[in-house]
């Protein structure tokens, strides 16, 4: 009793897991287009020069990239939380670091623990390799708080999904002389006028036309550190969708042929051992009856047998019908 | 079709790098309002763990198991942890805040959380931790996992925790999501 009763429990317990559960999810984009998502943190810095940083970074959206800023099943049409997700460039705190043993030297490490979410509506269409990007520059304030950029570093979102590390190597422009001089007494540095600026190997001249950069007027540049990176990169797509529904109804068809051809073959099983007996039963009573047959013969011209199969009014109207005829015979004698 | 399913199973496995010899932690998952858990609880606290001066770090192994139903790609858990120290006079002060990116691959992970703690850098605030050891605390958690407020802000940074964690995901591929 106490076992059923505790059947009956987990029974209901599934049942009712599987009503929480429901089903449905966000709808995909529509065909041709791509919904991928990157959420991550901006885990570290290491290795600068500086124990006092803070990172800003922007994203740089390629073409046949856009921001998906909501879709309608979050939503249902009101368009919410724009400031946290998507945020196209922020500032982190400034963060004091730690010294740490890192590749058998005695570095800076300042931790940040801070978190981007971004999601894109990519065209795929088209093909083309571009990617956005994220793209860093990293501040410095010391005790006399003045500011310094401490380096600059561009990171391209990876093509695959799944789970990445990354560290990213920054660089910073090294100036003249005197620039080193101010920013070593009176702080400030030479920057990059615009952020874009670090990813683009070309220049616009006076027609508007594409013109490469003349390798002498590249700014000259020397090392800094490096900034961790973990994310996540999910896709959804329809035609992956699509795709995958078919193949799993396949298998799924597959598998419910499996099982009727199973329980059709246990049936058969059945059904002819079933037969087997039935038949070895038939084939006894048979056995049987042809035993009783073949004794039979023995008995044919014997009294005893014919008592026993003769009904039991037989002898009575036999020898009534006797006394009736020898009574006729009686009177017809007389 | 059910809705895509998410387990995570692991423990919060040690702490390093903490000035003090006597540790504990808080963590919580926070998600998006498309998760819903269905099973597991999504926030604990761990023994306060004393250690002895020749280790390197805090062991806890503090186990975990939470069920989640995921209805958009939005809102991927993060797992927040909230580092306390216990002072030889038994005072408890904050040692770190941290919060840590959930891999989206299925298959087990190890991830570390690098923690920082506000810093007070006034003058009298220096004082005043030194000499009464009082530390500035969040009095909101939710800057732990967002990017406003942050400009200006100051922070120290202290050890760091390890997460061990495992992964399973379901009907994901169905909905035509990639994970991996």
């Amino acid at each position: 009793m106490a076992e059923t009763l505790g059947l009956a429990f987990v029974k209901k317990e599934i049942q009712l897991q599987n009503n929480l559960i429901g089903s449905g999810f966000a709808e995909p984009p529509p065909s041709g287009s791509k919904r991928v998502s990157y959420t991550g943190e901006i885990v570290s810095a290491i290795g600068f020069d500086q124990p006092k940083l803070s990172i800003t970074y922007k994203v740089h959206v390629p073409e046949l990239w856009e921001f998906d800023d909501y879709n309608s099943y979050e939503t249902l049409g009101i368009i919410k939380d724009l400031d946290e997700v998507n945020k196209r460039d922020s500032i982190t705190q400034f963060s004091y670091a730690n010294i740490i043993d890192y590749n058998h030297q005695r570095v800076y490490e300042s931790s940040f623990c801070f978190p981007f979410d971004l999601q894109f509506l990519q065209d795929t269409k088209e093909e083309s390799s571009e990617r956005p990007y994220l793209l860093f520059q990293v501040n410095s304030l010391d005790s006399w708080s003045r500011h310094r950029i401490e380096g600059y570093g561009s990171l391209q979102f990876p093509s695959e999904e799944g789970y990445h590390e990354f560290k990213v190597q920054c660089w910073k422009p090294r100036g003249t002389f005197q620039n080193e001089l101010h920013s070593f007494f009176l702080g400030g540095s030479v920057r990059v006028l615009e952020l874009e600026d670090i990813i683009q190997s070309y220049k616009l001249n006076e027609k508007g036309e594409r013109e490469m950069i003349p390798y002498d007027s590249l700014p000259q540049t020397e090392d800094s550190g490096e900034i961790v990176i973990k994310l996540n990169c999910l896709s959804h797509s329809y035609d992956l969708k699509k795709e995958n529904r078919k193949q799993y109804d396949i298998e799924k068809k597959k598998q419910d042929e499996e099982i009727v051809r199973r329980i059709n073959a246990e049936r058969i099983k059945l059904i002819k051992q079933y037969r087997k007996k039935i038949k070895k039963e038939i084939l006894e009573e048979e056995e049987l009856y042809t035993e009783d047959y073949s004794r039979s013969g023995d008995y044919t011209d014997s009294r005893d047998y014919r008592d026993s199969y003769l009904p039991d009014s037989y002898d009575q109207s036999y020898d009534d019908d006797d006394r009736y005829y020898n009574k006729e015979s009686h009177k017809s004698y007389d | 079709m059910a809705t895509p399913q998410l387990h995570l199973i692991g423990e919060i496995k040690s702490a390093k790098n903490f000035e003090s010899n006597r540790l504990f932690c808080k963590w919580e998952f926070k998600y998006g309002k498309h998760l819903t858990v269905i099973d597991g609880n999504t926030e604990g606290e761990t023994f306060e763990e004393e250690k002895p001066d020749k280790e390197t770090a805090f062991y806890f192994d503090h186990p975990f198991d939470i069920h989640f139903k995921v209805e958009s790609m939005r809102g991927w858990p993060k797992v927040v942890v909230e580092v306390w120290e216990v002072a030889d006079d038994g005072k408890y002060f904050i040692a770190g805040y941290g919060t840590g990116t959930i891999p989206c691959s299925p298959g087990s992970h190890n991830i570390e959380i690098k923690c920082w703690r506000p810093k007070d850098q006034t003058w009298y605030g220096y004082l005043r931790e030194s000499l009464l050891g009082v530390r500035s605390e969040l009095a909101t958690k939710e800057m732990l996992l967002s990017s406003m407020e942050r400009n200006l802000f100051e922070s120290e940074t202290t050890g760091s925790i390890t997460v061990d964690i495992g992964i399973i995901a379901k009907d994901f591929e169905l909905y035509g999501i990639k994970l991996s």
